[in-house]
């Protein structure tokens, strides 16, 4: 633990950027239903991203079929939910239990594969999981059609005991354990102060609802308290911090009580449906459910990250995180300095598996139907390419790789046929174009700005005058094709100007000829457009541009110098296993 | 008997198909230690192209079946070789120094390139052949009720031909001897005097066009197709591959024999085991004979050990 | 610092396109969603409903619309994946449509009508057969199209009474729809004394069936079932004929679509028998016969798949309760539609009405025969329906 402060605060700033816009995004102005949903789905992939990166990433092991045991945690939790009747978010621990389980088993024997034989084993997996619970293996998994009506999450009246006082004694177990080398003052004074104050305001004000800015208020507690100690403030540093969440929670709740009280039993109201109470192990428990609403379920889901997250960062700095990282860089050296090399890959593949089936009991729990084209092959590709196209290993990579992969697609729905040439979309789309072109060219600014002045007229002229707005598309393609057709140009000629300007201007001239008399076809082809159609195939685009520009990813990982920290491309770890395949440098 | 003769001659054929394809499959991986996802899509696309060569350009050559068939399959040929140096300059040249997995995510994006244009071409609908193509090649009556169709009999001999006529050119030829120079080791070819790049993209046309054929083939034999075609076909061609040993020619044949073979006798003989019919298992089983091939011999059946060193 | 912002710029872009576009505004039209497979595998069928449905549409806006309100389609793509489903049910929800025609597959239907269930829209499937979304007890949820346990019954009696067989074959692909009426049809050949002397499914990513064929042709049958698609049908057909096999074949209704004819060949495609719902130019209803005359001028050719003119039938039923009710409540009209809502003309033959499940009433299905020609025509002789039991 020897991270300086001024090492880990600038991405924290970004860090907490990131977190403060999650918290916030269900609220924006432009988050209706559907983007909501959207966003829960988004939170899922990423966390089977960051799953996959603990294997992919981490350990540097190729996993290909990462949707079977996604897929294995959401039949886990539909089967146990639908056919026992078990509230779904009871399931989690079984189901991680078979996904990490199933890991293990699958992956015991095939482990010494070398890269690509390893990938394509990893295929055959995923496929025979889709095909087992397409031909209804065991007659559990209701065949092609899957299995309907997994339960929403359910999860008891948080302020009707036992629940406070359970979660107060978890806190404080946490805590105590957490803070076992501080000061018997931040350890036991801490506790009791915590405990005190989370059941004076609900119990002097008998209000129990309050209950639940208690249990706020116990939780941020806990996390600022840890955060302090890890980052060496001092003891009385932390009580003070500890006295003032107390303090300003107490204030807020005593001040604002009749208010507050109002607020959760409304959005208790709005959000979640309030069953008949019914009796676990002789307690009455009055369960509460997530309504179709998606904004519970995304702070859900939300929580589940940070949780992964956290568990994340405490593993890759602990003997296994370091026992991955030899691995990946050089398994011979790892052998050598005495690490059980299969037993690390094993338990990289375990603990993503088994997150990955977490993801599964979310996914299960929001939509409610676990069917075999969900965990398909192409699902395994988008979660590797989440993980490789942000940058394997790096974690803002897998949210970049997320929105490039999941949500971006899923947007492109609202670009209707007629959004290239409506409203100011076609001037915006050609500055961009052009504003790319500008930045790429660096010390020939006037030149590219001439250009850029020429290609815009040609773009604008034609529609302007004869008051055709579908020409705009048309002319997006004529200024695409002249962007990409320049550097050609200037290596084999030299005299740019000149050429864009003609073809500019022929294109300009045929478009005010005959513009007139194409717009009709001109508009029938564009609105039959359907650009869902191309989904697939601009992704696969996409795909492959991204690779050729940077194969390292979009926000390559850091290296921490371990060592190789020379290496700037990521060295793919069956090529430094095989030292005669030293191809580096051929591409030249 | 008579079944399970008749069964063996429906293996060979669906085995000799996987074969062409695994072909490709393995002649990519050998010079280029590279997993061409995109293969399988380029060779639903010579299927692809077969259909639209041969019901609109070339349609009106109906009555001179063969001469049609023959200008088709020179024509997809050339098509999808050209696609495939493409693809190679495209997607994978600029990744050659960049590791294992950027290379990967490259050429799954090049065939969803691939599949998606397939199915904006094609409409996504089944589309078929036109009928009657080789159809008055006489059916062969083996023993009581065995029969083999003309047709099969005619693709398993241009199978066989283009594995035999492959195999030769690589062992026998200069550039061929190229080829298996830059196998082995791409910086040792270029001291040598070989052009690495060239025997790369030439190893990426020929594959490719191989496969365009064996789509073709298809197109004409089963009379129909869709554009998922690439993907089932590619990745049990692809099976077939890793099973005789990829990068090796002769194992990319062997394998895909034994997993038409295979899959045909499982749906044969294969015991309803109680949870579905075998024939729906079949898939899963290619799979599990897969891995668990590669756990007891990781490098195939007629796969060379050289590459593994740890 | 530099991160911080480049972090910010990152994210202003990636979330821009969200604010680019607005959502839609409250307004004058009727709005009725339309979500099916519009890519994907079954593309076809999805964009055969928007087809049929959007036809139904400009026709009812050109004589003034529903209650002097126009009608408004919003269409949405699942690609028949029940995730994508989901969004998609969101997004008609945001765009405050009132009723929803669809999905295609039963896998895409059942989340959407959660969601829909939920937000009391009223849900309409034209084809999605699986039994449990009716028992849910979702009001405003209805199908106009049959389970499959009627198709099975019509089946049996065609192939004991008027193929008179003894000895049959089934064979389905492992779909959920297929695997169900193979089972049905199971069950009843044996209440009705038929032996079924081999069961089987293919894997419809397959293009070689010649194994399965070969054991088919082993087993010496009177008539196989195939329950399947018609891409299947189609190639299972052909490779009969390649084989040199004599099996008399039957199909189920999603086979029923002339480019199976296609696939096969006409030769080897005729002489076998399909049961479906009948053809609407069988129907001697005039707004069926009118509905596949607008429906060939429009598009150039006749409805391919019976699935789109149920798709159309949806629409029709919505609209009619639409007109009688006078109100665009989907309470109002879902409680019509289980009351009062009776003895309807329809596209695909008379809907005596809905029970209290949703599910559509009475059995309408018939016997075709491709004949030498490959048209699929009716069958001559028909089996006696069983009395109501």
């Amino acid at each position: 633990m020897s991270q300086s402060l001024a090492r880990i605060s600038r991405p924290w700033m970004g860090s907490a950027l990131v977190l403060a816009l999650a918290l916030v995004l269900p609220y924006l102005p432009f988050m209706d239903r559907s983007r909501t949903s959207l966003a829960v789905l988004a939170g899922i992939y990423v966390m089977l991203g960051l799953s996959l990166n603990l294997i992919v990433g981490y350990a540097g092991l190729f996993q290909l079929g990462h949707a079977a045991f996604f897929g294995l945690g959401a039949y886990t939790a539909a089967i146990l939910s639908i056919e026992h009747n078990i509230t779904i978010l009871a399931t989690i621990p079984i189901a991680a239990l078979v996904a990490g389980g199933a890991a293990i088993l699958i992956s015991k024997p095939i482990l010494h594969l070398r890269g690509d034989y390893l990938c394509i084993v990893t295929i055959a997996f995923g496929e025979i999981f889709r095909i087992g619970v397409t031909n209804n293996a065991f007659g559990i998994t209701g065949g092609a059609n899957g299995l309907f009506g997994a339960g929403r999450p359910e999860f008891p009246l948080p302020w009707v005991e036992p629940v406070p006082a359970l979660v107060l004694a978890l806190v404080l177990l946490l805590y105590v354990y957490l803070m076992r080398k501080s000061g018997p003052v931040v350890r036991w004074g801490g506790a009791g102060l915590i405990a005190a104050s989370y059941y004076l305001l609900p119990l002097a004000l008998d209000q129990k609802p309050l209950f639940l800015v208690s249990i706020v208020m116990a939780v941020v507690a806990l996390v600022l308290v840890t955060a302090l100690r890890d980052h060496h403030v001092s003891p009385r540093g932390q009580m003070i911090a500890l006295v003032g969440v107390v303090a300003l929670f107490g204030l807020i709740a005593a001040a604002r009580s009749g208010p507050i009280v109002t607020a959760i039993e409304g959005s208790l109201d709005e959000y979640f449906n309030v069953g008949a109470p019914t009796t676990v192990l002789g307690v009455e428990v009055t369960p509460v459910a997530f309504r179709r609403d998606a904004r519970p379920y995304y702070y859900l889901v939300l929580g589940f990250i940070l949780i992964t997250l956290v568990g994340m960062r405490r593993l890759q700095d602990s003997r296994l995180g370091r026992a991955w990282l030899y691995v990946r860089e050089d398994q011979l050296a790892a052998e050598a300095m005495g690490i059980d090399t299969t037993q690390v890959k094993l338990a990289a593949f375990a603990i993503g598996s088994a997150v990955a089936g977490v993801a599964g009991v979310l996914y299960a729990g929001r939509f409610t139907v676990v069917a075999p084209e969900s965990f398909n092959f192409l699902q395994s590709v988008i979660m590797f390419c989440i993980v490789v196209l942000g940058g394997s290993g790096s974690i803002p990579g897998i949210l970049v790789g997320t929105l490039g992969m999941v949500v971006l697609p899923e947007l492109l729905r609202d670009v209707g046929p007629n959004f290239l040439y409506q409203g100011l979309n076609p001037a915006v789309i050609l500055a961009l174009l052009l504003g790319l072109h500008l930045y790429s060219a660096r010390g020939r600014l006037g030149g590219a700005a001439l250009e850029s002045g020429v290609i815009a007229a040609a773009f604008f002229v034609p529609p302007l005058v004869l008051g055709e707005r579908v020409l705009y598309v048309p002319g997006l393609l004529m200024a695409l094709a002249a962007l990409t057709l320049l550097p050609i140009v200037r290596r084999r000629t030299g005299d740019v100007l000149l050429w864009v300007g003609s073809a500019a201007a022929v294109y300009a001239i045929v478009m005010l000829v005959a513009g007139k008399s194409l717009a009709p076809d001109l508009q029938r082809s564009v609105t039959a457009f359907r650009i869902m159609d191309w989904r697939d195939g601009l992704m696969g685009a996409a795909m492959v541009v991204m690779m050729v520009l940077r194969p390292a990813g979009m926000i390559p990982e850091r290296r921490r110098g371990v060592m190789f920290s020379a290496v700037a491309e990521t060295p793919a770890p069956a090529e430094i296993a095989v030292p005669q395949q030293a191809t580096v440098g051929d591409a030249q | 008997m008579e079944t399970f003769l008749q069964q063996l001659i429906n293996g060979l054929t669906i085995g000799g198909f996987y074969a062409v394809v695994a072909l490709g499959y393995t002649m990519v991986y050998g010079v280029l230690k590279l997993i061409n996802f995109a293969h399988g899509d380029m060779f639903m696309w010579g299927t692809l192209a077969g259909w639209g060569l041969l019901t609109t350009v070339l349609a009106g050559l109906t009555d001179l079946d063969l001469a049609a068939i023959l200008a088709a399959a020179v024509l997809v040929m050339a098509f999808i070789g050209v696609m495939g140096m493409t693809i190679e300059r495209v997607a994978y040249r600029p990744l050659r120094s960049a590791g294992r997995l950027s290379p990967i995510i490259s050429a799954l994006g090049a065939a969803f390139v691939l599949q998606s244009v397939a199915r904006n071409v094609s409409d996504a609908r089944w589309r078929t052949y036109p009928p009657g193509l080789l159809k008055e090649l006489p059916n062969l009556r083996l023993t009581g009720s065995v029969s083999v169709s003309g047709l099969q009999v005619l693709m398993l001999l241009v199978c066989v031909a283009i594995m035999v006529g492959l195999y030769l050119f690589v062992q026998r030829t200069r550039i061929g001897t190229a080829m298996r120079a830059v196998s082995l080791d791409h910086n040792v070819s270029r001291l040598m005097g070989i052009n690495v790049d060239r025997i790369i993209s030439l190893v990426f046309m020929i594959g490719p066009a191989l496969g365009g054929l064996a789509g073709l083939l298809i197109g004409i034999y089963y009379g129909s197709f869709n554009f998922t075609l690439g993907w089932v076909f590619g990745l049990k061609a692809f099976i077939a591959a890793i099973l005789g040993g990829i990068g090796n020619i002769p194992g990319a044949v062997l394998g895909g024999f034994i997993l038409g073979i295979s899959e045909t006798m499982v749906v044969a003989y294969g015991p309803n085991v109680g949870l579905a019919d075998a024939s729906a298992w079949k898939d899963a089983i290619a799979y599990v004979l897969l891995i668990a091939i590669l756990i007891a011999r990781p490098t195939g059946l007629l796969g060379e050990t050289v590459a593994e060193k740890v | 610092m530099k991160r911080l912002v480049v972090m910010t710029v990152l994210l202003a872009l990636l979330l821009g396109p969200f604010g680019l576009i607005a959502g839609a505004q409250e307004g004058e039209p009727i709005r009725i969603g339309l979500q099916g497979p519009m890519t994907g595998d079954y593309a076809y069928e999805g964009q055969g409903f928007e087809k049929a449905v959007r036809l139904l549409v400009d026709k009812v806006n050109e004589e003034g619309g529903l209650l002097g309100r126009p009608v408004e389609l919003v269409v949405e793509d699942d690609a028949g994946d029940p995730t994508q489903s989901a969004l998609v049910a969101d997004r008609l929800i945001d765009a405050g449509v009132i009723a929803v025609i669809g999905a295609y597959n039963s896998t895409a239907t059942e989340p959407a009508s959660e969601i829909y269930n939920e937000e009391g829209i009223l849900h309409i499937t034209p084809s999605s057969t699986a039994t449990r979304l009716t028992e849910k007890g979702f009001e405003r949820f209805f199908r106009v199209c049959f389970l499959d346990d009627r198709q099975a019954l019509f089946a049996v009696l065609a192939m004991r009474d008027v193929l008179g067989a003894e000895r049959i074959g089934i064979l389905h692909d492992n779909s959920t729809y297929a695997a169900g009426l193979a089972e049905w049809t199971r069950t009843y050949a044996e209440e009705y004394g038929l032996e079924v002397a081999f069961y089987d499914a293919i894997n419809p990513d397959d293009q070689d069936f010649t194994p399965i064929l070969t054991n088919i042709g082993q087993a010496d049958l009177d008539v196989v079932y195939f329950t399947g698609y018609h891409a299947q049908g189609g190639l299972l057909l052909r490779q009969t004929a390649d084989l040199g096999l004599d099996i008399q074949w039957m199909m189920g209704n999603a086979s029923n679509n002339p480019e199976m004819v296609e696939i096969a060949g006409v030769e080897a495609a005729a002489g076998t028998f399909i049961t479906t719902e009948p053809l609407p130019q069988d129907l001697e209803y005039p707004e069926a016969v009118e509905f596949v005359e607008m429906f060939t001028e429009a598009y150039g050719e006749p409805p391919a798949s019976v699935w789109w003119l149920l798709a159309a039938e949806a629409f029709n039923v919505i609209a009619h309760a639409i007109e009688e009710t006078e109100s665009t409540d989907p309470g109002v009209l879902a409680e019509y539609l289980h009351e009062d809502f009776k003895d309807y003309p329809g596209l695909s033959g008379p809907i005596i009405g809905f029970d209290e499940k949703g599910d559509r009433l009475g059995t309408i299905h018939a016997l075709y025969q491709i004949d030498e020609e490959g048209v699929i025509a009716y069958y001559p002789e028909q089996p006696q329906p069983q009395s109501e039991e």
